[in-house]
C-alpha cells in the first residue's frame, strides 16, 4: 500500500482550505489533515510528529501563527516539521528579512493572492517530493 | 482611529492614514484570493459539473461579500469627511434583518453555522438610515461569522430595552478577553505586536459599525459572555408604525 504524506493546513477559511486541500490530494500523494485554527492544531501532539509539513495561515481566531510558530518550535518532536506560512500580507509589508523567518522556523513563505491552488501544489511536491525530507 | 487622522494632514484633501489604507487593503485581500483560487480551478479540465456549480456560486458570493465591504469602507470615509447625507426616518429593523442574515447565509454556511432571527412585533419601527442600518449589520454579522465556532447560531434580535430599540447580534465562540476588549473600538496601530496591528480583522468593520450608529443617534455596545460575544446595537424607537 502507497505510503502517504501527512499535512497539516491551518486555515480558518473554510472555503479556501476545501479549495486546497482538494488540489493537494488530487495526486493521490498527500493525506490531508485540517485544523481552523492554532488551537485545534496544537489540541493532539500525538498526530503533530506524525506530520510531513504544515501549511500555516498567519491570520487565525485566537493564537495568530506566529504564536503557533513559537509552540511548535518549543517541542522536540514537532520542532523540524517544515512549515509553509501562507499569508495575505506580502514579505515587505511585514518588514522581516528571509533569515528571521528562517528562525521562526518557516521553511517557505507564499504571498496567498499570488499563489493559485495549483502552484501550491508544486510547492508542495517541490518541497517534499523532490527533497529528502521525506523517505 | 479616522479616515483622516494624520498629523500632517492640513484639512485641505481628504487623507487615508498609512494604517488604515493597510487595514483596508487586507480586509478586500481575502476575499479576492479567494475568488482568484475558485476562477484559476475552474479553468482545470478535469472538474465535473457539480464542482463547477459549487466554485461558480461561491464565486459570486465571495464577489457580493467584496461589496458589501466596500460599500461599508465608503460609507465610514464618508462619514469622517462630513460627506455622508443620512436619511433618517421610521424603518422596520427586522426587513433589514432579513436582507442581510439573506446575503451572508452562505458565509455562515461555509463555518457550519446558522443565522437566526427574532423580533419584536413587525409593526414597531425604529428611527434609522436603511443604508447605514444595513452596513452596521453587515459588519456585525461578518466579524460573529468569523469569530463563532463552528455549528453554532448567530442569533440577530431586535428587541426593547429601556425604550429603545436594541438589535442584538449574539455570537458562540472563544468570546473577547478584557485585553482584546480595550483594544477593539480603539486607533489602529497603538499597541506594538510582533503581527502588525492593522492586520486584525476586527479593527475596521467594528470601528465603521460603531461611527455608523453614532452617526444614527444610536450607541454600540458589546457585552461580553464566557460563551462568546454580544454586540448591541440601541437605536431610538419610532412613534410611527409600519404599514407593512
Amino acid at each position: 500500500m502507497k505510503q502517504l504524506i501527512n499535512i497539516l493546513l491551518v486555515e480558518d477559511d473554510l472555503w479556501l482550505a476545501e479549495l486546497y486541500i482538494e488540489a493537494l490530494q488530487s495526486n493521490g500523494n498527500y493525506r490531508m489533515h485540517h485544523a481552523r485554527d492554532a488551537e485545534e492544531a496544537l489540541e493532539n501532539l500525538d498526530a503533530l510528529k506524525k506530520l510531513n509539513l504544515i501549511i500555516l495561515d498567519m491570520f487565525l481566531p485566537g493564537h495568530n501563527g506566529l504564536e503557533f510558530l513559537h509552540e511548535i518550535a518549543s517541542y522536540q518532536d514537532t520542532k523540524d516539521i517544515p512549515i509553509i506560512l501562507l499569508t495575505t500580507i506580502s514579505k515587505m509589508e511585514f518588514g522581516i528579512d528571509d533569515e528571521r523567518w528562517k528562525a521562526y522556523g518557516v521553511t517557505k513563505y507564499l504571498y496567498k493572492p499570488d499563489i493559485k491552488p495549483y502552484q501550491l501544489v508544486s510547492v508542495v511536491d517541490e518541497l517534499l517530493l523532490n527533497s529528502k525530507m521525506v523517505n | 482611529m479616522g479616515f483622516n487622522m494624520d498629523a500632517n494632514n492640513t484639512g485641505a484633501t481628504p487623507h487615508i492614514s498609512q494604517q488604515m489604507f493597510a487595514s483596508m487593503a487586507h480586509e478586500l485581500k481575502s476575499p479576492l484570493t479567494l475568488i482568484s483560487g475558485l476562477s484559476s480551478e475552474l479553468q482545470q479540465k478535469n472538474l465535473n459539473i457539480q464542482q463547477y456549480a459549487k466554485y461558480a456560486e461561491r464565486i459570486q458570493f465571495s464577489s457580493d461579500r467584496l461589496l458589501g465591504l466596500v460599500d461599508s469602507i465608503l460609507q465610514g470615509y464618508r462619514l469622517d469627511q462630513n460627506m455622508l447625507e443620512l436619511n433618517l426616518e421610521p424603518i422596520c429593523p427586522k426587513v433589514v434583518m432579513e436582507e442581510v442574515a439573506h446575503e451572508m447565509s452562505p458565509h455562515a454556511r461555509r463555518q457550519a453555522q446558522l443565522i437566526s432571527i427574532k423580533s419584536f412585533k413587525k409593526k414597531q419601527t425604529i428611527i434609522a438610515d436603511k443604508h447605514c442600518l444595513h452596513a452596521v449589520l453587515f459588519n456585525l454579522l461578518d466579524n460573529a461569522i468569523k469569530y463563532s465556532n463552528p455549528e453554532t447560531t448567530i442569533e440577530l434580535e431586535a428587541r426593547l430595552r429601556c425604550g429603545v430599540a436594541q438589535l442584538a447580534v449574539k455570537d458562540y465562540g472563544r468570546g473577547i478577553t478584557k485585553a482584546e476588549l480595550k483594544k477593539l473600538f480603539c486607533e489602529f496601530g497603538k499597541i506594538k505586536r510582533p503581527v502588525p496591528n492593522w492586520a486584525s480583522s476586527t479593527g475596521l468593520g467594528l470601528y465603521v459599525a460603531r461611527q455608523l450608529t453614532e452617526a444614527m443617534n444610536g450607541r454600540l455596545d458589546l457585552a461580553r459572555r464566557k460563551d462568546g460575544s454580544s454586540f448591541l446595537v440601541n437605536l431610538q424607537l419610532s412613534t410611527q408604525l409600519s404599514l407593512f
